[in-house]
């Protein structure tokens, strides 16, 4: 009986509560589209850099990220690259050679980090081919071929087929040099990796940094299934004794920060929207209360007790800050799958997105439980609101409520 | 008409309940408005500073083609610039430079580095950079030592009785390669910066680079902000186009710029929505208001009030409510962020780390500008003005009859 | 002797009302038996308000003693008066009886439901009441399609379904025409011959007054007249 009472009592001044439900589909409508871009840009930026730069785990020597110095090969990589071609859990992986020197024109010179790899492999892990724009993949027929970015063919002033010296430190420790050829240019999706990476085969950096020829600094693996990563980060680093073995999280840690700092920029917003919010239902319903103060002096004298009185108006806020909740949530979600297909277009900003590899095309996206707290929130706006309105709604003493002209 | 105001002020007060919680949504809104633009100003100007003031300055001069071209090719004798830019108002100096890159190693320790050779007095006059070395000391005039950036210094593991050996590209081709005593280390506050820059005197880069009496560019050392435009259009006046390329910051950092640009219009959609928000709990108070007084009004009507003193009645009660929030969340909103400019809010480790990588100073500054406040008070009464409408259309319809049979 | 239904003893209430500090009743004694036809009279100032809501368990006296079918009310909390009332005293108000948004039929059956009595029994006694006071065929309406009169006797019937020790009628024909009024009045006549159902009024209302069977004077807070006819 208490629901049908508050239901009606509700719609009492129909213009009140529908504004009030009005101000909750707006509220909601807007948050949960803000959610679902933000988190549309987190989910966009790492599958990027997974895609690009981290994979889902790689190996090193334990203490080769330190200075990048060449003699910290990882330890027994034949053994691992081999068991990884076994394993049926793995999709694709790459061996990598890692240089870090400057690389010179006729006209300039430029620091870079020149990444040896097997054309095939790199493909199959990062899709490298992809990306080049102009000239050709590496191949192993020539020797001494250089992959390098647009922007730095523009830096250095050179183009396909022109000659670049690479000055190094090899294994043992000396400074030396080589001359390479560019034999294609790419382009990614990161201009701050772009200014920096450039590729050659592994065979060549190899020889030149004075390495084994099965040596490498770094393993990247890709797994059939992403859910497993985790666990297979750890099975992996059991059986590779000191060999370090990092999944994406480990190895992009502001990828892990930004996951956390978006989770609580979601949390803030929600939070900011819902106080928002509730002042307007706390003013409606004590509205609704102080002009009702003879009834609910009538309904106490008649023995509606202090309890039930409370829980009415209680039912009653909550009900008017819930309607309006699955509507705001609805729309919400319309707009997010609209705009997923469609794409929000950043491209004002692009040149500034592309430095840090964010694609100047969001998709908005929200996940199931994004959707749930946001309704939890409401609930729980809807319960705050009500404490004051029903507190002052039992307050009263009868006999001033009745005798109230 | 001094007697609406009367009416109205006491009006305002009667239901003192709701004024206050009308009054507190609004306040609560301008406050979080204020608070958030506050910070995001504050933590933009901060970087546009770091990399203005202490590195690119407002405006630059190169030879034409350098900004594409950065190479020490495209070098210029300063002297004819230096001569036509003297006594522009607002101009205090031109700063001049050599920049270009070299690969700095020591030991077994490589890493590509920014090059600077400066002028030390001129330099520090434009940067303040002699407070910011950290250990040992800054350039003397003709100095034959470098000073390394702290996150370089980390990097190479160098310390100040170390000597940095520098490998590049000279002018015109010829190799770069020198050994270089370390003076001191210095404190850039953007952390790409402080990762890559070794300064050393302008002399003494000369003679690495092989570039005679030519720089790559003079910085101009301007006095005040807003004189940047102003500078900017003399420069351009007096000097040959064909020559010589003038640059403002925010041609030189387009995207600085519009990450800027990006943030603070995200933050703008956000207040917009909140404001949004708000709007319909005012509405909502409006026709509270209105409804509640409908006899009042009949009455007021019938005695001979017309409908647009009751409106602006009305119009007044409303503004004093929007005033009352906005002042209200202004006061509470100017002390915090006055005390956060003085004292920046520094993030804690693991969150510096993210900032730093993304070259952003690990700490918040707030901004207190007073147009933001401004605009907060302006977009209330905005708000006000346009929620009104709708009272004052029942107003004018209001028959005192049939009002005060209500 | 008819059981007494309220038994008033010395009853005295004070309260000060912003810096006046005023005794409303200075010493009141009263026996209302069941079966009675009472009306309680009195000038604005005479302790007829004070009186009615300690009756009524609207009020606590500052001394002195309240029993209603023998129970001391004179030191229950609020939330045990409310429970109190519900059980044993049926009001009838000015205006404001109903509950604006239930039909007449949900009004009757109200504090049934407070009751938990259950569905069967509410509705057959909504029904019994509902017919009593003739508006059987108006279950379904609300509170805004009825007229005062109607309406008054919707409150009736609410006030008569805990079957309450008495009826608390104050100034139940005040908002009403003559034809409604004597309607109403018949009704609780009949109530009261009929079903031996105690009506307590307070009125200004001549009709009322004449139809009483004993008319009590308050002055100054104190009993200055009881008469039986």
């Amino acid at each position: 009986m208490l629901f049908t009472v508050a239901w009606r009592n509700i719609w009492r001044s129909k213009t009140r509560t529908l504004v009030v439900i009005g101000s909750t589909i707006v509220g909601i409508w807007a948050l949960v589209f803000l959610l679902g871009f933000f988190e549309g840009q987190v989910q966009n930026y790492m599958g990027s850099v997974i895609q690009n730069e981290t994979s889902h785990l790689q190996y090193h020597h334990p203490n080769f990220k330190d200075d990048f110095e060449s003699a910290l090969v990882i330890p027994g990589a034949a053994t691992i690259t081999e068991t990884l071609a076994q394993d049926n859990e793995v999709e694709a992986f790459t061996s990598r050679v890692i240089l870090n020197g400057m690389l010179a024109s006729s006209a300039a010179a430029q620091g870079v980090m020149a990444i040896g790899v097997d054309a095939d492999a790199e493909q199959a892990v990062t899709n490298l081919n992809d990306k080049i724009i102009e000239g050709q993949p590496l191949t192993g027929d020539k020797k001494n071929q250089l992959l390098i970015s647009q922007r730095m063919a523009e830096k250095l002033k050179v183009k396909l087929r022109s000659k670049v010296v690479l000055t190094f430190q090899t294994a043992e420790q000396e400074i030396s040099s080589a001359a390479l050829r560019v034999a294609g240019i790419y382009k990614s999706n990161k201009r701050l990796n772009d200014e920096l990476y450039i590729f050659a085969n592994i065979s060549d950096l190899r020889r030149l940094a004075v390495l084994p020829d099965d040596a490498a600094h770094e393993i990247a693996v890709v797994l059939d299934d992403f859910e497993q990563v985790e666990s297979k980060t750890i099975s992996l680093s059991e059986n590779s004794g000191e060999v370090l073995v990092e999944n994406y999280r480990q190895l992009s840690p502001d990828l892990e920060l930004m996951n956390s700092q978006i989770k609580i920029n979601m949390t803030v917003m929600i939070v900011i929207f819902m106080l928002a919010l509730i002042f307007g239902i706390i003013n409606t319903m004590l509205m609704a209360v102080l002009e009702r103060m003879r009834e609910l002096g009538m309904l106490m004298a008649i023995g509606m007790n202090k309890v039930k009185i409370f829980l009415m108006v209680c039912l009653e806020t909550l009900m008017i800050s819930v309607i309006g909740a699955p509507v705001g949530i609805f729309l919400g979600f319309l707009t997010i799958e609209f705009l997923n297909r469609k794409g929000i277009s950043l491209a004002r900003w692009s040149s500034a997105l592309e430095e840090f590899g964010m694609s100047d095309l969001v998709r908005p996206a929200l996940a199931l439980d994004n959707y749930l707290m946001v309704a939890l929130a409401v609930v729980i706006t809807g319960l705050l609101a009500s404490i004051y309105p029903s507190l002052k709604a039992i307050r009263l003493r009868p006999v001033e409520a009745l005798r109230k002209v | 008409m001094p007697k609406l105001l009367t009416l109205a002020r006491r009006n305002v007060w009667r239901n003192k309940r709701r004024t206050l919680i009308t009054a507190a949504s609004i306040l609560f809104a301008v406050f979080f408005a204020v608070a958030m633009t506050s910070i995001q100003r504050g933590t933009w100007g901060h970087m546009v500073d770091s990399v203005v003031k202490y590195h690119f300055g407002y405006i630059q001069v190169h030879k034409q083609g350098f900004w594409e071209d950065k190479i020490i090719d495209n070098s210029f004798d300063p002297a004819e610039v230096i001569a036509l830019m003297k006594d522009v108002p607002g101009l205090t100096a031109m700063v001049p430079r050599i920049e270009s890159f070299a690969l700095a190693s020591l030991d077994t320790r490589t890493k590509g580095s920014l090059v600077i050779g400066v002028s030390p007095e001129l330099e520090n006059e434009f940067t303040g950079m002699a407070d910011r070395v950290v250990s040992g000391r800054y350039l003397a005039e003709q100095d034959q030592g470098v000073l390394v950036a702290e996150g370089l210094a980390e990097y190479l593991d160098l310390g100040i009785t170390d000597t940095l050996v520098l490998i590049s590209q000279g002018y015109h081709g010829i190799n770069a390669v020198g050994k270089f005593p370390v003076r001191g280390l210095v404190h850039m506050s953007s952390p790409e910066l402080n990762k890559q820059m070794i300064y050393m005197g302008l002399e003494k880069a000369k003679w690495f680079y092989g570039s005679d009496n030519l720089v790559t560019s003079l910085i101009a050392n301007i006095d005040e902000a807003e004189a940047m435009d102003d500078v900017l259009a003399e420069a351009k006046a007096r000097l040959d186009v064909a020559e010589y390329e003038v640059m403002n910051y925010e041609e030189m950092l387009p995207d600085l710029i519009q990450a800027r640009e990006l943030d603070l219009a995200g933050g703008q959609i956000i207040l917009t929505i909140l404001y949004l928000i708000v709007s319909f709990g005012i509405f909502g108070t409006l026709l509270m208001m209105v409804k509640e007084r409908q006899y009042e009004f009949g009455i007021l009507k019938a005695i001979g009030m017309k409908s647009y003193q009751i409106n602006f009645m009305l119009w007044i009660e409303t503004m004093a409510l929007g005033l009352i929030g906005c002042l209200a969340g202004v006061l509470v909103a100017f002390p915090l962020t006055l005390y956060f400019k003085r004292n920046p809010i520094h993030l804690p480790e693991e969150q510096a780390e993210a900032f730093e990588s993304f070259g952003v100073d690990p700490v918040i500054p707030t901004s207190t500008d007073p147009q933001i406040f401004i605009v907060q008070a302006l977009t209330i009464f905005f708000i006000i003005s346009l929620l009104s409408i709708y009272p004052i259309m029942k107003i004018n319809k209001l028959q005192p009859v049939k009002a005060m049979r209500s | 002797m008819n059981e007494s239904v309220i038994e008033i003893s010395n009853l005295q209430k004070s309260y000060t009302e912003t810096a006046v500090h005023v005794h409303a009743l200075r010493g009141v004694d009263l026996s209302i038996a069941k079966g009675e036809f009472t009306a309680i009279v009195g000038p604005s100032g005479s302790g007829k308000t004070t009186l009615l809501n300690i009756i009524g368990g609207l009020d606590r006296p500052t001394d002195g003693t309240v029993k209603i079918r023998g129970n001391d009310i004179s030191n229950l909390s609020d939330n045990q008066l409310i429970d109190f009332r519900r059980e044993n005293i049926g009001f009838v108000f000015q205006s404001y009886n109903l509950i604006p948004v239930l039909t007449a039929k949900e009004n009757v059956e109200f504090v049934m439901l407070l009751q938990n009595r259950s569905q069967a029994e509410r509705d057959a006694r909504t029904l019994e009441l509902m017919e009593a006071v003739g508006l059987a065929d108006r279950m379904a309406n609300r509170p805004s399609e009825l007229s005062g009169g109607q309406q008054q006797r919707v409150a009736v019937a609410r006030a008569l379904a805990p079957k309450p020790a008495f009826i608390l009628a104050d100034e139940p024909t005040a908002n009403l025409d003559s034809v409604s009024t004597s309607d109403l009045l018949d009704l609780m006549a009949k109530l009261n011959e009929e079903e031996g159902i105690t009506f307590v009024f307070s009125t200004h209302d001549q009709r009322v007054i004449d139809r009483a069977r004993r008319v009590v004077l308050l002055e100054d807070g104190k009993i200055i007249s009881d008469d039986r006819k």
